[in-house]
């Protein structure tokens, strides 16, 4: 991941929060409009905000972090095993303790499930719990006497509203364009020959092919971050096919 | 044109030219043109074949057997038009000569584009044509709807989709490479770049790249399969994730987290580059050399 990639990530709490200057959050969220991993994370985060959000605090029974460390300590040297056919550290494809490494037999449809975070996720997630007993304190203060001032793009509690706003912007922004170029498309339709539309359509009906497939998978495990992304590369797909496609046409009008 | 077609193309121009000596056999010379640093060279709704090389000279040529076409300069922009039939259908076959450091601006509805020595920026768009490009050193986007593209030996950043057919990168140095197909395969070997994005929908990807250290690549594979080669001693820090799919590897690989849904991480050596790999419907394969 760049240094400037990273730059974005490290703001996506702030994001959630809300704290981002005004300036700063709108370079934030035009960046949101075009990166998919991050629209990704700040879903995450925001998730993991209003998971958190849900709970109540609950304190300990006893001091739970003479047990805890020494067993960290123990998990970061250690290789998780992986589900299907394989050893726990394939440190030799043919080794004869490894009777199914990673490479003989391959990982077929791994099916584990669970929540795993990103060092960037790990530290987004940390910044929201905070953030959210931060919130807790705010809500349970004595009311204050001016208002405060609105986020941009904000309407509501920003950990509830502002990234799914933000996706939406982005969905209605996508939409829009899409039916745009489809609009301009079937206008040049007619001016087009017919192996030029034959081509376009050829090449559409793959596209909507790996749509629909995306889809159909991602309602089979909403949950699996890899099918949303594959889903939004291929729509990313078809709205620049659309835009090239366009453009071709554009050719032939002129 | 199919693969066949560009390197009968490639051969019958490349040969007599190369070799000093003279015109390539059935052109004859036509126009030329004295340009100056910075003019850019605008082709333009043209059809036919078209071979572009670079160059010592300050001035561009034209090469064809047809007298129709006429090259024309104006503000720093020179033109290729065909004279008396203007429009789409308006066909052009021969070789331009440009200073190698010329921006290219080319387009066409059928056009087969051959770019060879040239070091200066080009955009290549065409709905239907082959696109060549073979010792580039500028930054060089090419596009075609119904095509395939080649390169060899390039230098520079690349921005290279083939919406329906193959995509083979032979020998690349430079930033970056994008490419993408909606239904062929990518054949990307002997790769140098710091960042690579390569995307299919409905083809196989066969990649192999320096792993220099800091790099990214990132490979997307919709219905297909994804072999990767790294050698002996590279250092990768890999994810690959699959929906429907298998993963195999010749190489010995640590295991380092399981993802939520099908796939994980690993490393590989000192993990010096970074490797993603998500094929939806297919396979991916860690191998030491290509096939």
């Amino acid at each position: 991941m760049t240094e400037s990639h990273d730059h974005w990530v490290q703001r996506l709490s702030e994001v959630v929060d809300g704290t981002l200057p005004p300036e700063e959050a709108r370079r934030v969220h035009r960046h949101l409009e075009r990166c998919a991993s991050c629209r990704r994370t700040a879903e995450e985060l925001r998730q993991v905000s209003l998971q958190a959000a849900a709970l109540h605090p609950v304190p300990p029974a006893r001091d739970l972090w003479p047990d805890i460390e020494p067993r960290l300590a123990e998990r970061d040297s250690k290789v998780i095993p992986l589900p299907v056919g394989a050893s726990e550290t394939s440190s030799s494809p043919a080794s004869s303790a490894d009777p199914e490494p990673v490479g003989t037999k391959g990982v077929r449809r791994d099916r584990r499930r669970g929540l795993f975070l990103t060092r960037a996720q790990g530290l987004g997630a940390a910044a929201a719990l905070v953030f959210t007993g931060a919130l807790l304190t705010w809500w349970a203060r004595p009311a204050l006497t001016g208002p405060i001032a609105p986020v941009p793009g904000f309407d509501g509690p920003p950990t509830a509203v502002a990234p799914a706003a933000t996706e939406l912007v982005v969905e209605e922004q996508r939409a829009a364009r899409v039916q745009e170029l489809t609009h301009l498309l079937d206008e040049a339709r007619q001016e087009l020959d017919p192996g030029t539309l034959r081509i376009l359509e050829k090449n559409l009906a793959v596209i909507d092919r790996a749509i629909a497939e995306s889809r159909s998978a991602l309602a089979q495990d909403p949950s699996n971050p890899f099918l949303r992304d594959h889903l939004e590369r291929a729509r990313d797909r078809r709205q620049t096919f659309l835009q090239e496609a366009v453009e071709a046409a554009s050719w032939v009008r002129s | 044109m199919t693969r066949t077609a560009i390197c009968v193309l490639i051969g019958s121009l490349a040969g007599p030219v190369l070799a000093g000596v003279g015109l390539p056999m059935g052109l004859s010379a036509q126009e030329e043109v004295a340009v100056e640093p910075g003019d850019r060279l605008v082709v333009e709704n043209l059809s036919g074949s078209l071979a572009i090389r670079g160059w010592d000279e300050s001035r561009v040529s034209f090469r064809s057997a047809d007298e129709e076409v006429r090259l024309a300069r104006q503000g720093g922009r020179v033109t290729l038009e065909r004279a008396g039939r203007r429009g789409p259908r308006g066909s052009v076959g021969g070789e331009l000569r440009v200073p190698r450091a010329m921006d290219l601006r080319l387009g066409g509805l059928e056009l087969d584009v051959l770019l060879e020595d040239v070091d200066g920026t080009a955009r290549i768009h065409v709905v239907e044509g082959d696109l060549g490009l073979r010792r580039t050193g500028g930054d060089i986007e090419a596009r075609t709807l119904d095509g395939e593209i080649r390169v060899e030996d390039a230098r520079g950043s690349l921005v290279l989709s083939a919406q329906s057919d193959d995509v083979t990168v032979r020998g690349l140095q430079g930033a970056r490479l994008q490419v993408q197909s909606g239904d062929g395969d990518l054949t990307l070997v002997e790769i140098e770049v710091d960042r690579l994005e390569a995307e299919t929908l409905d083809g196989d990807v066969a990649l192999q790249v320096d792993f220099r250290a800091g790099a990214v690549y990132r490979v997307s594979v919709h219905d297909g399969d994804a072999t990767i080669a790294i050698p002996r001693g590279a250092g990768v820090r890999g994810r690959v994730a699959t929906f429907d799919g298998d993963f195999v590897t010749d190489i010995p690989v640590t295991v380092n987290r399981f993802e939520g849904g099908r796939g994980f991480e690993f490393e590989i050596g000192d993990g010096r580059a970074e490797l993603e790999v998500e094929v939806f419907d297919g396979e991916i394969r860690l191998v030491e050399t290509l096939p």
